[in-house]
């Protein structure tokens, strides 16, 4: 069984039943959805069964050609950073579509556009032909694109054009540099192809590298987004519906810090070499900067948005920190920020609904009458802000430990973001929770039992990965530290045996 | 029962989501609850006590393992328990003090609707403060660390309406994760230096030969920062005095016997590093008396009671600090047991108190209590002596002992400022005796006295501040110093300095001084108290405002923080870096609109135009290398 294509194409089946499907009730519409959806994650859950976690290669290779010339192939491939995208993508897709019931607008549509979404964001995570990857990656584009255009908010085509413009932007870079390595892999034993696992072996003059690495790190850093090409994403995630804004802060940043680490960092080691300290300065730029950004927001939205570019910036220190450390730390966070980002915009979804506002002064006291609601928002800001115990934690301390290791000016400033998380985030459960409730908004209701479902599930998970984080840990080391050493290796080559891709102890 | 150490957090965290789920339909049964785990894990800790003192002096360390919790490659953290004199030292005031506060909330918040969460708070605090002193290694001491930061977090902001309290609680939380921070660090380099962060590993005297004294000095100031931070030293003591606006029950347990407390702990259980770096150890003696001196003057301007047990507070945790400092180790273990003791009684009788007194605080309005609280105001009394070091209650052997270390350590100036401190301690809790308990009353309504589920702890606690001294009647030969000499290390007889005798009588007459001015300007009646305020109000508001210390805080860096932030959001990111790209989107719009003369599908025309724009360029570029 082709597991992989089953998982990737099986939402494209639902887009095939409900686009043609004229009339349709729009709860059959967000039934057929969910199903749908629903049954991609359990598919997915095959995937994590068969893993083997132990191996660090790709594993349930598809492959098939599919155009000749050029030598286009249909080729997947999953290993432990995939592994967990793939997941995480087939988790939130449910969790999404049931946070969208109340939507009412086109409803076949934006189902629809959900699904379509749902197989671009997996197929870039599972493809290993870079053309292939380069058209997923583009076929995410337009329906997100939709989502804000069409159910977003008041600004909504400025943003949708904004994030569209922004994101073409990077990808034409892309588009180039991909072709450009094709053009030069004819030099292979193979013969030309977009193959990741050939092309890895291609022999690059150090400058062709560098402007390649340019190239991806352009595309890649806008998905991200690295500084200072973030301001799309304020107000793409703050004209977003609710499920817009979760997908796009939880899958669609991820798939920028997963172009890094699968591309830049394995077909241009000359290149990060070159770039890293860069690359890894404009993170650190991004942690305290959108923290310090995020303090003076007073919408929630564009708070919880700025917390993202902080947060991510935390991802691409991690895996450019070229430590077995750093690198599993940066691709737990990528998990931990799509859960808890995720669940602060479903959050403030729920809070929307209510006030129908996202004006943090307009808000207070609403802790008294929703008390399970303000919890949950607590909850999740701690696991945000970093607290033991709750699954931010791991990664970040990973993170600040393999940073550290090999720079520690960097790890030390990136540290001060952990205290204006604290900072941002208890401002605004403060402003939200605390004081005394304006009388408009003295009856709303508290949790409901959809939105209580809705929420449980990545709750449950917050807390379990706190706990017990071996589950994801055991299955990302083994590839984390296959991608950091073929980075050092291919760096140290001819000057002996990789060092320092490990945070050791001196004195062990 | 070694191995059984676990069910003592664990049956904390239970009652925590217990309470938490259901403890609206558990109504009051919440509280009995809640107490009933606190009692059964003080009964298991005394067990735990119990076998390990069956074990030989330096074979009193047990490691109870229970699961891997982060591993990456060489760098292994598992959740482990340690057992060993300290550990079991702390678990038992936790849970002893704890169960008995606990056992007083239940009268305390008896009216409070929200009871079923404040004791799932209550005992998740527990939770983490005993994960915090049970924890073999660094990681897991972190987690209690921030769990317990949390609680207190929750717990000052329990009354979440008044916004003067939700404001104190982020203070708190912000300021001490300003110093957990640093700590956090230091924990990383405990680790990138030492290869491992189990306690069994790095603390030992052998770890001072792998790295040269720089490093430990670095990470022993690092862990220090944490601890100021927690302990409310100076300088991030700010956030203690505001922490009062949490339940009286809380300012009890969390800041006064326990989480505040951390701080003495981490410095002792690391301080194998400080004595490694010496200049640490320094620094925690400076810190120390620094903090105890500041805080004792700050206290004698209070009005509030609260605030006035707060700064107390805060310079009997810079006593401990000295003591560490001195590496009179034991000595620091000691004051902080009686000090559980002795504040917590204060606290509790000050709730009793703002119960009597519809949650009045001001000492102002109140006086000649103890004619309508007889009890309340006895014990309080006892506490209150205990605290200013009159023999032979409690607190006259721990803080003794202190200050005898000073002497014998050779420091005369830092003996004298202690002695100074002393003088003040004795002063301003005398002068909050007098003024709330003795002398004419100055309020209202109809204050009684408490019922028997707070009046019973109050009790026992009061015996432990009086007979708490036997732990350790002699700093060399006393029952707590020589149980915790494994871990701590022996204590010596001391080869200079003045005589034991000599130094205590010294500190007697220290102690009486101070009860002795109090009296004459607060009791005697002799001297006219409110004119002495009003003639000097200036250092009155000075000593108030704890050295205006907050107000230099918000104009040096809040205010300017958030200039600055608005500065980035508004000027640099909406205007500069977004004005940027705004303007390359209209240049692409305006040279689409003139190429094409086509409205339509606006913006594939200038995304399309734009990508064969850059493909062009980069094709043309990458092509000639």
């Amino acid at each position: 069984m082709k597991w992989l294509t089953l998982t990737t194409f099986l939402p494209l089946a639902g887009v095939v039943i409900l686009l043609p499907w004229r009339g349709v009730r729009d709860d059959v519409a967000r039934v057929v959805a969910m199903v749908v959806s629903v049954a991609t994650f359990v598919v997915s859950l095959v995937i994590l069964g068969r893993f083997d976690g132990s191996a660090t290669g790709f594993q349930l290779v598809e492959q098939a050609t599919w155009v000749r010339s050029p030598h286009l192939q249909y080729l997947m491939g999953v290993d432990g950073i995939s592994l967990f995208m793939v997941l995480l993508t087939t988790f939130l897709m449910p969790v999404a579509i049931l946070a969208s019931w109340p939507v009412e607008k086109n409803v076949r549509f934006y189902m629809a556009s959900f699904l379509f979404l749902e197989t671009g964001m997996i197929g870039s995570f599972l493809a290993l032909d870079l053309l292939l990857f380069f058209l997923f990656f583009e076929a995410i584009l337009f329906p997100m694109y939709l989502i804000i255009g069409v159910w977003g908010g008041e600004r909504r085509v400025y943003s949708a054009v904004k994030f569209f413009l922004y994101t073409m932007f990077g990808s034409a870079f892309l588009l180039v540099a991909i072709l450009f390595l094709y053009a030069k892999s004819g030099s292979l034993p193979g013969g030309p192809t977009f193959d990741l696992r050939q092309l890895v072996h291609l022999g690059l003059s150090t400058a062709a590298a560098r402007w390649l690495f340019l190239a991806f790190l352009v595309a890649f850093a806008v998905k991200v987004p690295l500084f200072p090409l973030h301001t799309w994403l304020p107000d793409a995630h703050t004209e977003a519906p609710t499920a817009g804004s979760v997908i796009l802060a939880a899958i669609l940043l991820k798939v920028g810090a997963y172009g890094l680490i699968r591309f830049n960092l394995a077909l241009f080691p000359s290149g990060v070499e070159y770039f890293r300290t860069f690359v890894q300065v404009l993170a650190v730029i991004g942690i305290v900067y959108g923290a310090v950004v995020a303090l003076i927001q007073t919408d929630v939205k564009r708070l919880v948005a700025y917390s993202s570019v902080s947060h991510l910036g935390f991802v691409v220190l991690g895996t450019f920190a070229l430590t077995q450390q750093g690198m599993t730390g940066g691709v737990m966070q990528m998990i931990n920020h799509g859960l808890s980002t995720g669940a602060l915009f479903l959050l403030v979804g729920m809070v929307y609904d209510r006030l129908h506002t996202r004006d943090l002064f307009e808000m207070g006291g609403l802790a008294k009458g929703m008390p399970w609601l303000m919890g949950a928002f607590l909850f999740v800001a701690l696991s945000s802000l970093g607290l033991p115990g709750l699954n931010n934690f791991v990664g970040e301390f990973l993170v600040i430990l393999g940073t550290f290791a090999t720079n520690r000016a960097l790890g030390a400033i990136a540290a001060t973001g952990v205290v204006l998380a604290a900072i941002y985030l208890l401002w605004s459960y403060q402003r939200m929770a605390h004081g005394t409730v304006p009388e408009k908004h003295a009856n709303h209701p508290d949790l409901t039992v959809r939105e209580s479902a809705v929420l449980a599930p990545v709750l449950a998970l917050i807390l379990v990965i706190g706990v017990y984080p071996k589950l994801l840990l055991d299955r990302i080391n083994p590839t984390a530290t296959r991608v950091v050493n073929q980075v050092v290796q291919s760096q140290t080559a001819g000057t002996g045996p990789a060092s320092g891709t490990q945070a050791a102890g001196e004195g062990s | 029962m070694l191995k059984w150490v676990w069910l003592v957090p664990v049956l904390s965290l239970a009652g925590a989501a217990i309470n938490l789920f259901a403890g609206k339909k558990l109504g009051r049964r919440a509280g009995w609850l809640a107490s009933a785990l606190m009692v059964a894990a003080f009964g298991i800790a005394l067990t735990v006590l119990n076998d390990l003192a069956k074990l030989p002096g330096n074979e009193r360390t047990f490691i109870l393992h229970l699961y891997d919790w982060v591993t990456v490659g060489s760098f292994r953290v598992a959740v482990d328990l340690r057992v060993d004199p300290l550990s079991v030292t702390m678990m038992l005031v936790v849970t002893g003090v704890g169960a008995l506060i606990h056992v007083y909330s239940i009268g305390y918040m008896e009216h409070d609707p929200r009871r079923g969460r404040f004791f799932a708070f209550m005992n998740l605090f527990a939770f983490f403060m005993l994960m915090l002193v049970l924890a073999e290694n660094f990681l897991i001491l972190y987690l209690g660390w921030e769990g317990v930061g949390l609680c207190s977090y929750l717990l000052i902001g329990f009354w979440f309406e008044r916004t003067i309290a939700a404001n104190a609680a982020k203070k708190a939380f912000v300021t001490t994760r300003i110093g957990d921070t640093f700590m956090l660090i230091g924990v990383v380099l405990v680790f990138l230096r030492l290869g491992s962060l189990d306690f069994a590993k790095v603390l030992s005297q052998g770890v001072s030969s792998s790295q040269p004294s720089g490093v430990f000095t670095v990470i022993a100031l690092l862990l220090l920062a944490g601890a100021i931070g927690k302990s409310a030293q100076v300088p991030l003591h700010v956030w203690l005095p505001d922490a009062m606006e949490g339940p009286t029950p809380v300012s009890a347990l969390i800041h006064a016997a326990t989480m505040v407390t951390a701080g003495v702990y981490l410095v002792a259980r690391t301080h194998v590093f400080f004595e490694i770096s010496g200049v640490a150890l320094t620094v925690v003696l400076i810190v120390g008396l620094v903090t105890a001196v500041y805080a004792a003057t700050a206290a004698l301007g209070q009005d509030d009671f609260k605030r006035v047990l707060a700064y107390s507070t805060i310079s009997q945790l810079g006593f401990m600090f000295f003591a560490l400092g001195l590496k009179a180790y034991a000595a620091a273990i000691f004051l902080l047991v009686t000090h559980s003791f002795y504040k917590a009684l204060m606290f509790l009788s000050a709730g009793s108190v703002m119960h009597a007194l519809d949650d009045e605080t001001d000492m102002k309005k109140m006086g000649g209590l103890i004619r309508v609280m007889p009890i309340t105001g006895t014990v309080f009394s006892l506490g209150a002596l205990a605290l200013a070091g009159v023999p032979p209650l409690a607190g006259f052997f721990s803080k003794d002992q202190v200050i005898a270390a000073a002497n014998h350590g050779g420091d005369q100036l830092a003996w004298v400022v202690a002695l100074v401190a002393a003088f003040f301690s004795a002063l301003y809790i005398m002068r909050m005796i007098f003024l709330t308990f003795a002398g004419r009353p100055r309020w209202q309504g109809h204050p009684y006295e408490s019922p028997p589920v707070m009046l019973v702890p109050l009790i026992l606690l009061a015996v432990g501040a009086v007979a708490g001294g036997l732990l350790g009647l002699s700093a060399v030969t006393g029952k707590l110093p020589a149980f915790l000499a494994p871990v701590l290390g022996e204590v010596h007889q001391p080869t200079r300095g003045m005589s034991e005798t000599g130094l205590s009588l010294i500190s007697v007459i220290v102690a009486l001084l101070g009860v002795g001015g109090a009296w004459l300007v607060y009791g005697s009646g002799r001297i006219d108290w409110v004119a002495l305020r009003v003639r000097s109000a200036g250092l009155q508001r000075f000593l108030q405002g704890g050295w205006y210390v907050d107000d230099v805080y918000s104009t040096v860096l809040v205010a300017p923080g958030k200039a600055g932030s608005a500065v980035l959001a508004y000027v640099f990111d909406a205007g500069f870096i977004d004005g940027a790209v705004n303007a390359v989107g209209r240049l692409f719009r305006a040279l689409a609109s003139v190429g094409r003369r086509v409205q339509t599908g606006l913006v594939r025309n200038y995304a399309l135009a734009f990508l064969f724009g850059v493909v062009a360029i980069f094709v043309y570029v990458g092509f000639r290398l």
